[in-house]
Parts: structure tokens; C-alpha cells; sequence
């Protein structure tokens, strides 16, 4: 990997532009063991051998139309796993995509842009992605200032970065980074410049030190998981003891920075489609406020939810994934309401 | 109204008042406020007969013992005997008290027909303070 990573710096050097080619790291959420990973799924086949270190494995994946490629996957940690690579980032963003998406049980991660900003604290910020698509409502039913796509893309270092958001922020226009490129310099030597995706999906545009890369995605998934055990704390259920029933953990509240059209908005988050995977039936439908009971469309699990113009509130059962709200938030956020906030009992989230 | 539709109400009833206790923006949080956590749900005790509130609150001060009705009210022994629950009880039934010296509260809430349980309450010589809770409330409460 060292030896792409020199290889990729030489061919940014020489032709000015980045390589297809870099080296790639994928955090994928796991709810499962390697072993149930299926042979064949889509349209590839996946033969895994294991490495001498125990938690890692080399993944050969042959696609039904095209050569075969190779995978590495670190499974140390059991919830997040690492998958890295130096194929070309246009088959290995399609098998992530198949990978996570069709498969029970595997999720890509997602970030809100507020993670990927609390990132640029600890790094020198070289750059970010903004994406926002209006996917929830049609042309006609927005008003005229409000935006029904924005997408940016700014590489530089320092004040022009945090200018443009500034001047995004004070116009009341979406600031939903879908990407953040980081730069570590340690005693003028750049160890590593990544980009960041709120996927999981970070590849190394420049470096020095792959273990200085490998360290920043241990502390991504760091991050990810604090507030993983944040989320999946507050999942609900009733207890009985002696004296009565004990009830544990609290409700989630998505909170709209301004009202949606609640026959709009339930038909979408209940349909089991992409973004939000959600599957739902209304059962109570009373003044403008309805009950939800929901499926995980991407690990089955059940979750409950109240629905509003102005809010939502989510209710996860016991031994739930907490994926579902990242996925259900960082969606909002990018394809409905960029200002969307969330909290628990003990306040905002992310 | 059928049993299970009064059950129901009941339910959401007792939801509308446990919900008091947490911390919502989106629904009032007056008991989380005022520091009360849930500490039982239905909490049996047995004081020369049963005793079986719907709910039990806790803060560092104060117990508050609350009673959700609904429907016909039925306002017979059952509800007397709360007046005499007090810590002994609380701490054989495991429940986790902040100190010895908590003050014991009661409370009644209910939606419809408010005037109508004042008044079965007066017919059975019970005193405790007796709360409205407005159907709106009720409606958006969690369940």
C-alpha cells in the first residue's frame, strides 16, 4: 500500500490530477460474523482466505462482467469493519454499494456533515463536498427560496473553505458536507491528506505513513461508535422485578426546522425505498398526528415512530440497530431539511 | 365502549402522564423538571389488601405515587389504601429510594369527564389532588 500510496503521489505530481487508483478504506457497519458474508450475492462471487492474522482476510471478488479484484478486509473490530483497497474506485464504489445495500445486516456508515466538521478539528482542512437534493418534495411544492439542489466542491486550504461556508450559512443556504479532505502534518512532513465521506469511505490522496492513515480511520470509527453506544443506550423496553416494571432508555426527536406536508412525508419514509429503507404502517391517524409502526428495511429490526408536521419521534426496541437513526437523520439532512436537528433525554446528538 | 377500547384509553392515558417525565422538546416535560424519573410501572403493594397504582415517580425528595382513570370511574378501596404506602413498602418491593426521608405524594390524572371523578372522589372521602390532562396532551404523547 506504502508503494501505491508513493505511486499516486509521483502521478498527482507528474500529471496534476488525482488517480483512480488511490488507496482506499471503506467502514462498513456490521451486525455479523465474516463467516455469514454469502459466497454470491448480485452479481459477484466473494471467495475469502484468511491471513495469517487472525482478524484479517483477503476477499476476492469476481463480478459477473469484469476481472477479478481484491479486497482486504480487517474485521478487529467486530461492529466496524475495514475494507481496504487499491482498485479503481469506480468498481470498488460499486461493489460497496451492492455490498451494503444488498446484503441484511451490512450498512455503509452515515455521517451527518456535523461529524465530518468535528473531524477538521484535529487536522488541517484542505477541502469538503457539499451535496444537497430535494428529494422528498417536488419543484412545486417548495417555495421560491428555498434550494432544490446544491452541490460544491472546494479544494483549499484554510480561510476560503470557511468563508464559503460562512457565507452559506448566513444565507440560510445548505451546509451539508458529504465530505471533508483532511491534511496531518507532523514536523512539516504531510503524513497524510484524506478525503473523508459521510459513507465511511476515505481514500488517501497524498502521504507518507500508511499507519498514520489506518490510525485516522481507527479514530473515524472511534467517533461512529461513541455515539453508536449513545444511540443504541437510549433503545427501549420494559423490564419486569418485584416491584412492577422498570422501563429503559428514551426517545429519539427529529426535530424540522420548518413544517412538511405530513401526507408527503409518511408515504416517503414509510415506503421501504432508498434513502431512508424505512417499510411502515400508519395505525392511528388523529388531528395531524400519526403513529407508525416500522421495519428496517435493511436489518428487519421494528421500530415505532410519531409523526408530525414540525417532528418526528423514533422509538428503538431492545437489541435494534442503531444505524437506522444515522441513516434516517443524515438523510433528512441531505434530501429534505438541511437545518433538520436530533436529540435525546440529554440533548443534541451530533 | 368495549373493554379493549377502554383499555386502550387507559393506556394512553398512563403514556400521557410517564411521558411528563422525560425530557422531550416536543411534549411537555414538566416532571422531568421538577427532577421525578419513572421508578415502577404498576407497582403492586399489599397494605391489608392490594394497593395497585398505575405509576411511581421518584426525585431525590419525593415519591409520587400516580393514578391514571378513565372511563367509569371506579374510585373503591383499592385507591384508599395509597395514603398508606410509605417507604417500608417502597424498599421491600425493591425500589430504589434516595433516602429514608422522602415525602410520599399522590396524584389522580384523568381526561374526560374530570367533574364527574371530583365528585366520586368527594362521595368516597379521598382528598388527593387530582390532575387534568388535556386530550391535546393525551394525543401527542409517546407510546
Amino acid at each position: 500500500m506504502e508503494k501505491t500510496i508513493d505511486k499516486n503521489l509521483r502521478s498527482m505530481e507528474e500529471r496534476g490530477e488525482f488517480s483512480d487508483y488511490a488507496v482506499k478504506t471503506n467502514i462498513i457497519e456490521s451486525n455479523c460474523q465474516v463467516d455469514d458474508i454469502p459466497k454470491v450475492f448480485s452479481d459477484y462471487v466473494i471467495q475469502l482466505r484468511p491471513t495469517q492474522d487472525k482478524f484479517l482476510y483477503i476477499m476476492l471478488i469476481r463480478p459477473n462482467k469484469g476481472k477479478t479484484f481484491v479486497l482486504y478486509l480487517d474485521s478487529f473490530f467486530q461492529r466496524y469493519w475495514k475494507l481496504y483497497s487499491i482498485e479503481e474506485s469506480t468498481t470498488i464504489n460499486r461493489f460497496i454499494d451492492h455490498f451494503t445495500h444488498a446484503l441484511i445486516k451490512i450498512d455503509s456508515l452515515w455521517m451527518p456533515h456535523q461529524m465530518l466538521d468535528n473531524l477538521e478539528r484535529d487536522y488541517v482542512n484542505a477541502g469538503f463536498s457539499i451535496k444537497f437534493k430535494q428529494e422528498i418534495l417536488q419543484e412545486n411544492e417548495l417555495s421560491e427560496d428555498e434550494v432544490i439542489q446544491l452541490t460544491m466542491r472546494l479544494w483549499s486550504r484554510g480561510s476560503p473553505a470557511r468563508r464559503i461556508v460562512a457565507i452559506l450559512e448566513e444565507n440560510n443556504l445548505p451546509i451539508t458536507k458529504t465530505s471533508t479532505r483532511l491534511l496531518h502534518i507532523i514536523d512539516d512532513e504531510i503524513k497524510f491528506l484524506d478525503e473523508v465521506y459521510f459513507d465511511g469511505r476515505v481514500t488517501i490522496s497524498k502521504g507518507t505513513d500508511i499507519e498514520e492513515h489506518i490510525h485516522f480511520v481507527n479514530h473515524i470509527i472511534d467517533d461512529y461508535s461513541e455515539k453508536m453506544k449513545r444511540i443504541e443506550n437510549n433503545r427501549m423496553y420494559l423490564e419486569s422485578f418485584e416491584g412492577g416494571l422498570k422501563t429503559s432508555g428514551h426517545p429519539f426527536e427529529i426535530l424540522f426546522s420548518k413544517s412538511f406536508s405530513l401526507e408527503i412525508l409518511s408515504e416517503k419514509i414509510t415506503n421501504s425505498t432508498n434513502p431512508f429503507r424505512m417499510w411502515g404502517v400508519i395505525h392511528d391517524n388523529e388531528n395531524d398526528f400519526l403513529r407508525i409502526a416500522g421495519v428496517d428495511v435493511h436489518t428487519g429490526d421494528k421500530f415505532s415512530m410519531d409523526l408530525t408536521s414540525r417532528y418526528m419521534r423514533i422509538y428503538l426496541p431492545k437489541n435494534a440497530c442503531g444505524n437506522l437513526i444515522f441513516r434516517l437523520y443524515t438523510n433528512i439532512q441531505q434530501s429534505l431539511d438541511p437545518g433538520v436537528k436530533i436529540r435525546d433525554q440529554f440533548g443534541g446528538i451530533f | 365502549m368495549t373493554n379493549s377500547e377502554e383499555s386502550s384509553r387507559h393506556l394512553d392515558l398512563m403514556n400521557a402522564v410517564l411521558s411528563l417525565s422525560y425530557n422531550l422538546e416536543s411534549y411537555p416535560n414538566l416532571l422531568y423538571r421538577a427532577g421525578y424519573r419513572v421508578a415502577s410501572i404498576e407497582p403492586q403493594f399489599n397494605i391489608n389488601g392490594s394497593a395497585n397504582p398505575d405509576l411511581l415517580f421518584m426525585s431525590n425528595e419525593n415519591a409520587l405515587i400516580a393514578e391514571c382513570k378513565t372511563g367509569e370511574y371506579y374510585t373503591g378501596s383499592n385507591l384508599k389504601r395509597y395514603g398508606e404506602i410509605n417507604v417500608r413498602h417502597l424498599v421491600e418491593k425493591g425500589i430504589d429510594i434516595p433516602s429514608r426521608n422522602i415525602q410520599i405524594d399522590i396524584g389522580v390524572f384523568a381526561g374526560e369527564n374530570f367533574e364527574l371523578l371530583t365528585q366520586r372522589l368527594s362521595e368516597n372521602e379521598i382528598t388527593y389532588p387530582q390532575v387534568k390532562i388535556d386530550e391535546v396532551i393525551q394525543k401527542n404523547c409517546w407510546k
